[in-house]
C-alpha cells in the first residue's frame, strides 16, 4: 500500500481526518431543510445537484458524542446507500499519509466505540486527527 | 412525466399529498365532537375527538405531525391509502400544482424519522417532503391502538 491523502475537519473540540476519495465535496449548509420529526443525528435534508436531496446528519452523535455541535458548512460523503452530508465547523486541509506511518496510533477515546468507524488516531506536529472510515458509519 | 399534488403547510414544514390519493378537502366547520357522531362510530374510535362525515361514511381526524396543534386547523383533508380512508388536519392548502418526478426518501435518513415520506418534490425550486399516505394511514391507526 502506498500512500494515502486525507481531507481534515474540525468539529467541536475534535479534529478528524478522512480519505479523500470518501469526500465527494464540501458546501454551504445555508439551505439544511429539517425534516418534520426527525431525531438526531439526522440535521436534515440538503438540496444537491439538482433535484435530489441528501441527508445531513451529526457526526458528534453518529459516533456516540451528544454534546451537539453546530457549523457552516456540509462534508459531502459517499455511503454505501448514496451520499450523505456532515456539518462541520471547519475546513482543515489536505495531508498526506505513508504506508507504515509512526504517527498513527490506535485511538483510545469514547468516539466511535463499537462503530467501527474510528480507525487510528494520526498525531502531527499542530494536532491529532481522529481518521475516521465514514462507511462503516452506515453499514452497521 | 409532471404528477398533480396538493401542497399543504402543517405549522413550519411544507408538504405534500399525491392529488390521486385526495378524496376531498373541507372547512374546519365540517369537523364534529362527539355529539352528532353515532355511537356505533364513537366506540370503534373512542381515542378519536373530532369527526367528520365525508361520502357518507365517518372518519376521525387526526394529525399528521407529532405535536401538531389541534385547535385551529384550517382545512380537513380526507385521503384515502391501503383501502381505507382517513382525514387529517393542516394548517394551509397552498395550491394544487403539476410537480416533477419523486425523489426518493433517503434511505441513510429513514430510521431517523417515524413519519411515513415517500420522498421529495421540487416546487418552485424548493424541495418539499411527500407523505406516503398509506404509510400515515397505517401509522394513524396504530397510534390509536396504542392510544
Amino acid at each position: 500500500m502506498g500512500e494515502k491523502r486525507l481531507i481534515t475537519f474540525s468539529i467541536s473540540k475534535h479534529r478528524f481526518a478522512a480519505p479523500i476519495d470518501e469526500i465527494r465535496e464540501v458546501v454551504s449548509a445555508d439551505a439544511v431543510m429539517p425534516v418534520p420529526g426527525a431525531r438526531r443525528p439526522l440535521l436534515g435534508l440538503l438540496p444537491y445537484r439538482g433535484h435530489t436531496v441528501l441527508p445531513v446528519f451529526s457526526l458528534l452523535d453518529l459516533l456516540g458524542d451528544r454534546s451537539g455541535e453546530s457549523g457552516n458548512l456540509v462534508i459531502v460523503a459517499a455511503s454505501p446507500g448514496g451520499p450523505v452530508g456532515f456539518r462541520v465547523r471547519q475546513m482543515g486541509g489536505v495531508m498526506m499519509l505513508s504506508a507504515g506511518e509512526q504517527e498513527v496510533v490506535p485511538y483510545e477515546g469514547d468516539l466511535g466505540a463499537g462503530t467501527g468507524a474510528v480507525t487510528a488516531l494520526l498525531k502531527r506536529t499542530g494536532g491529532e486527527y481522529i481518521i475516521l472510515d465514514i462507511g462503516k458509519l452506515f453499514t452497521s | 412525466m409532471a404528477d398533480r399534488i396538493v401542497i399543504v403547510r402543517v405549522g413550519a414544514y411544507l408538504l405534500s399529498l399525491p392529488f390521486a390519493q385526495i378524496d376531498e378537502i373541507l372547512g374546519p366547520d365540517r369537523a364534529v365532537t362527539g355529539s352528532g357522531v353515532p355511537e356505533e362510530v364513537l366506540s370503534r374510535d373512542p381515542s378519536a375527538t373530532r369527526w367528520i362525515s365525508s361520502r357518507r361514511r365517518w372518519l376521525p381526524v387526526g394529525k399528521i405531525l407529532p405535536g401538531q396543534e389541534s385547535g385551529d386547523a384550517a382545512q380537513i383533508v380526507v385521503v384515502r391509502g391501503g383501502g381505507t380512508g382517513r382525514a387529517f388536519m393542516v394548517d394551509q392548502v397552498l395550491g394544487i400544482e403539476s410537480a416533477g418526478a419523486i425523489s426518493p426518501f433517503p434511505d441513510a435518513a429513514r430510521p431517523y424519522t417515524d413519519i411515513p415520506f415517500a420522498g421529495v418534490r421540487f416546487w418552485k425550486d424548493r424541495p418539499v417532503l411527500e407523505l406516503d399516505l398509506s404509510g400515515l394511514i397505517s401509522l394513524d391507526r396504530g397510534n390509536r391502538r396504542i392510544g
